[in-house]
């Protein structure tokens, strides 16, 4: 086979040596647009682990890649004046020029030629080969050539990131966390050799432009960011090369081949450097391709449909991962006022991929003491040590909730274990039933076993309906429907009934209802009560711009469209006792386009905490017949961390959280006070 | 989990006598005959398929996996459908599901610019057009055909769990399956259902000889030509070792399918034998 490969980054060699390894009678060349020396980006750091793949690939290159690394596994956060230090974690790290160097030499003895200093302009050139690799990095010139074959889709993050170097290596892999007057500033720093560290800062756009970093050269910014860091320095200096500050692009493509040509490492996905696999999944891309065509005997389509199979899978999976940590690291600042324990236990599990009990293993005395303090939290009471967070009771106004697992019920034996079950709705009216079985007010006593919040709600535009066995949303026959109502004559879907709006004396009585069913609720026992605000109800029709087109002073501005909302709530907390705890169901997005911005949900979420809710339940969704998340593992508890630590309410997260090593995450992540168990 | 078995409705040289036949052995030893769904293509229509292995079965159900929904009137499938239900003595299991060509939706003359708000309304006026006796006849189960709903993305997951009986998977390894039916199962818990959603899944295969194997290949380029480099991926997922059927049944099962389709990929008869053995 004769191959080119475009780029002498790690992927390129990498592919080149592996390919040569496997026959030397291949005729392979690597072009490359710099000297051999010159590199930007000082080290690369190989998170997740140990690189055994490479062992198998190419034991040569393994022992001398390896014995130039730096290898570390605690990590430390600066954070407002501590540092601490999470251990058993597996790093390693090296420079870039050395890896480069390595590979170079590697590739170099098995025959391969390297051609460098050769700029790519067009592709003409080397298209005469069987293969060609593009492996020409995150601006890959061969993916742009390619585009409406491989379908690439390029954003870029909010925030500017730039790659420095310091002459001292950092002892450990350590996070720098420093407020400016411009800002936060970001460090994430580790070593790679005996005596220098890569230091990559992370910043706002707007911390950016106050700093004046839009107008500073190379060297103004390179002083300006010792001056920032100048106590984690410690007299050493930092070092620029090209440091430039820029937008990390996002790359995806449909696809990664076209005919006979290829694109691997950053050419084809980038992941973000936060969770420090670039280089580590550009040399397994390498490994993949080579082994595909091993095993086909060169066969072009098959080894790059396996190739492409294997990979995007988990390519896919680590760039969702990269992406959350990205979206992480630009929205930390809500996390200011955590202690330094539950702020380094949030950075540590900032992705779906650690979880408590991962932590656990990795460092079994950094989460005592984070399960010590969140008891200590809880209950006032310091101690060694204490049971996992979900075991911690949760107390709203003099109410204990004896755990942190709340349950929708399922049947009573099926029910114990929950510190919280949430009642289905009981309607305050029978016009707010959603089908002719909901119940409507509330008659009998809570039942004995868990704690149970009793919910009332009216379903506006959504009642009137069929039982769900065969589905949600499908109206009653005519002959035993009823009128429905809702902020504005808009139906939830197009095959539902248009409502009626709802007048002024109607909400009065809906309020009045409302009250009804919260002193119903505390005659009868019950001791915790959730109005619903959610799903497309008449509450939430009054919040989602979707479905409120009011002229009057309940529609247009946030402010309007929550006095309705807001009121109900007043009337109920003035009549709840008020030593009992009130929650809110709300959903605080609505996934469509025109609905519910995040900031107004933020603002929301705001008022009914001034306005007394003790906690919210925070769903999202449902508010109109095509709106829904994007599915996933635990895909409602980013919602529930933006209106807990935004808008300072307690929440009560839901969204496909399956087990209880996730619900131990998100209570000591502070991510939410309560989780709702999918069963 | 039960095992199904794909109808060849569209391998090349599929007639009469191999459908029929394929039904008849099939209906003692699968739990279910599947078809799959194409317009412009040389295949035959599902129901038609179907309804002709209605007639030399007893117990088999029948599943379409799925057929395009939009592109289809909706009182005419419904009637369709009921009336393949009261012949075959209530074994059908009705998936629906957008398709991915829009030659399909062009050759119906059907606009697919609004094909998933269309979807999910046809699901609706299906169970109600039975439910309330509007066109007749009415279905031979009580409930009517359960509705699946097919498709990759969040709409599909929660079409499937809002406004059907299940979800079917369009195919792949286990992972994808599995990931697919935890959203399906996260989207029936935020919908509020009672019960759990039916899951069913599907695959490929092609057992016997290098020849047998080398025509499944060439059928699944043929028929996923359309996706302009995906099909080499269906080709390699195309089940052609019994071991391989084997790990894939298991690993569906352990991810919670309630049943698993197998679909032939080249037509000859010895297929289902070679199937029935491999499972045995």
């Amino acid at each position: 086979m004769k191959i080119n490969v475009l780029g002498a980054g790690p992927a390129g060699l990498y592919f080149a040596i592996l390919m040569k390894r496997a026959d030397p009678r291949h005729e392979i060349a690597v072009f490359e647009r710099n000297h051999p020396d010159a590199t930007f980006g000082w080290g690369v750091v190989f998170s997740e682990g140990s690189l055994d793949e490479l062992e198998h690939a190419d034991y040569e290159s393994y022992v001398s890649i390896t014995d130039a690394c730096a290898n570390w596994n605690p990590i430390d956060v600066r954070y407002r004046g501590t540092s601490t230090r999470i251990r058993g974690n597996v790093f390693s790290g090296v420079g870039r020029k050395h890896l480069l160097s390595i590979l170079q030499a590697r590739a170099a003895e098995l025959g391969v030629d390297l051609v460098f200093l050769r700029e790519v302009d067009s592709l003409e050139p080397y298209l005469d080969a069987d293969l060609i690799v593009g492996a020409d990095g995150a601006n890959s010139f061969v993916r742009h050539t390619l585009a409406d074959r491989l379908g690439p889709l390029i954003d870029l993050a909010p925030s500017k990131y730039a790659w420095f170097g310091a002459d001292l290596a950092f002892p450990v892999f350590t996070y720098i966390f420093r407020e400016t007057d411009w800002g936060l500033f970001q460090a994430h720093c580790y070593p790679y050799d005996e005596s220098r560290s890569t230091m990559v800062l992370l910043i706002s756009e707007e911390t950016w432009q106050r700093a004046g970093l839009d107008q500073l050269d190379e060297q103004g910014s390179l002083e300006l960011c010792e001056g920032v860091f100048a106590e984690d320095l410690q007299g050493h200096r930092m070092l620029s090369n090209r440091s430039l500050w820029i937008n990390f692009p996002w790359v995806h493509c449909r696809s990664w081949h076209a005919d006979n040509l290829v694109i691997l490492g950053d050419a084809a996905h980038t992941a973000h450097w936060s969770i420090g696999s670039g280089t580590k999944l550009a040399l397994e891309d390498a490994i993949c391709l080579a082994r595909a065509f091993v095993k086909h005997r060169g066969r072009l389509d098959p080894s790059l449909a396996e190739f492409e199979l294997e990979r995007q899978p988990v390519v896919e999976r680590l760039q969702q991962a990269s992406r959350i940590s990205c979206d992480y690291f630009q929205s930390l600042q809500r996390y200011f006022t955590f202690d330094r324990l539950q702020f380094a236990y949030q950075l540590m599990t900032r992705t779906p991929r650690v979880s408590h009990t991962n932590l656990t293993v990795r460092d079994a005395d950094f989460v005592r003491r984070v399960e010590a303090d969140f008891a200590e939290r809880a209950t006032g009471r310091a101690g060694y040590a204490a049971p996992p967070p979900i075991f911690a009771p949760l107390h709203l106004r003099s109410l204990t909730i004896p755990n942190r697992l709340a349950f929708f019920p399922r049947g009573a034996p099926l029910d114990q274990g929950a510190g919280l079950v949430i009642s289905g709705l009981h309607a305050v009216s029978p016009e707010g039933r959603v089908t002719p079985e909901t119940p409507v007010g509330i008659s009998s006593p809570p039942p004995d076993g868990p704690l149970v919040c009793l919910q009332i709600g009216h379903a506006g535009r959504r009642g009137s309906c069929r039982q769900s066995r065969f589905g949600v949303d499908r109206p009653l026959p005519e002959t035993d429907a009823w009128q429905v109502v809702s902020a504005s004559p808009i139906a939830h879907a197009p095959w539902m009934p248009v409502p009626r709006e709802l007048d002024r004396q109607g909400m009065e009585s809906v309020c009045i209802d409302f009250v009804a069913a919260a002193r119903q609720a505390a005659e009868v026992g019950h001791r915790m009560l959730m109005l619903d605000f959610s799903r497309g109800g008449l509450m939430a029709s009054f919040i989602s711009p979707l479905s409120n087109r009011r002229q009057d002073e309940f529609g247009g501005s946030l402010e309007n469209r929550m006095r309705y909302p807001l009121q109900v709530l007043n009337a109920v907390r003035a009549a709840w006792p008020p030593e009992l705890p009130l929650a809110v169901a709300f959903s605080a997005a609505d996934h469509v386009k025109g609905g519910l911005r995040q900031s107004d949900s933020l603002a929301a979420a705001v008022m009914m905490r001034e306005a007394a809710a003790d906690i919210l339940l925070v769903l999202t969704g449902q508010t109109t017949f095509d709106s829904h998340p994007e599915y996933g593992r635990m895909y409602g508890v980013p919602c529930s961390d933006r209106v807990r630590n935004e808008a300072g309410a307690p929440t009560i997260a839901f969204g496909q959280i399956t087990t209880l090593d996730e619900v131990n995450t998100i209570l000591a992540a502070g991510r939410a006070d309560l989780c709702v168990l999918d069963r | 989990m039960r095992v199904g078995v794909g109808v060849p409705t569209s391998t090349p040289g599929a007639d009469r006598d191999l459908v029929l036949q394929w039904a008849l052995q099939a209906d003692a030893r699968f739990s279910s005959l599947g078809v799959v769904d194409r317009l412009v293509y040389d295949c035959w229509d599902p129901l038609a398929s179907l309804a002709a292995c209605a007639a030399v079965t007893e117990r088999v159900r029948l599943v379409t996996m799925i057929v395009i929904g939009p592109i289809r009137n909706t009182a005419l499938l419904a009637k369709q459908a009921a009336s393949l239900d009261a012949l075959s003595g209530g074994r059908l299991v009705l998936g629906l599901g957008l398709g991915a060509r829009h030659d399909d939706y062009e050759a119906a003359g059907v606009d697919p610019g609004h094909r998933g708000v269309d979807l999910t309304c046809q699901l609706l006026d299906l169970r109600r057009v039975w439910e309330e006796d509007l066109v007749g006849p009415r279905p031979a189960q009580p409930d009517g055909p359960a509705l699946l709903v097919g498709g990759g993305g969040s709409a599909a997951f929660a079409r499937a769990a809002r406004h059907a009986d299940g979800y079917v998977h369009g195919g792949g390894p286990p992972r994808a399956f599995a990931g697919a039916a935890a959203r399906v199962r996260a989207a029936w818990a935020e919908a509020g259902r009672p019960g759990v959603p039916q899951l069913w899944g599907q695959a490929y295969f092609a057992l016997g000889s290098s020849t047998t194997i080398a025509r499944g290949a060439d059928y699944l380029r043929d028929y996923y030509r359309f996706t302009g480099g995906f099909e080499e991926r269906i080709v390699a997922g195309n089940l052609t070792r019994p071991a391989a059927v084997k790990d894939l049944a298991r690993a569906y099962e352990e991810e919670g399918c309630d049943e698993l389709v197998l679909l032939p990929t080249v037509s000859q008869l010895d297929q289902l034998e070679r199937l029935a053995d491999v499972l045995a």
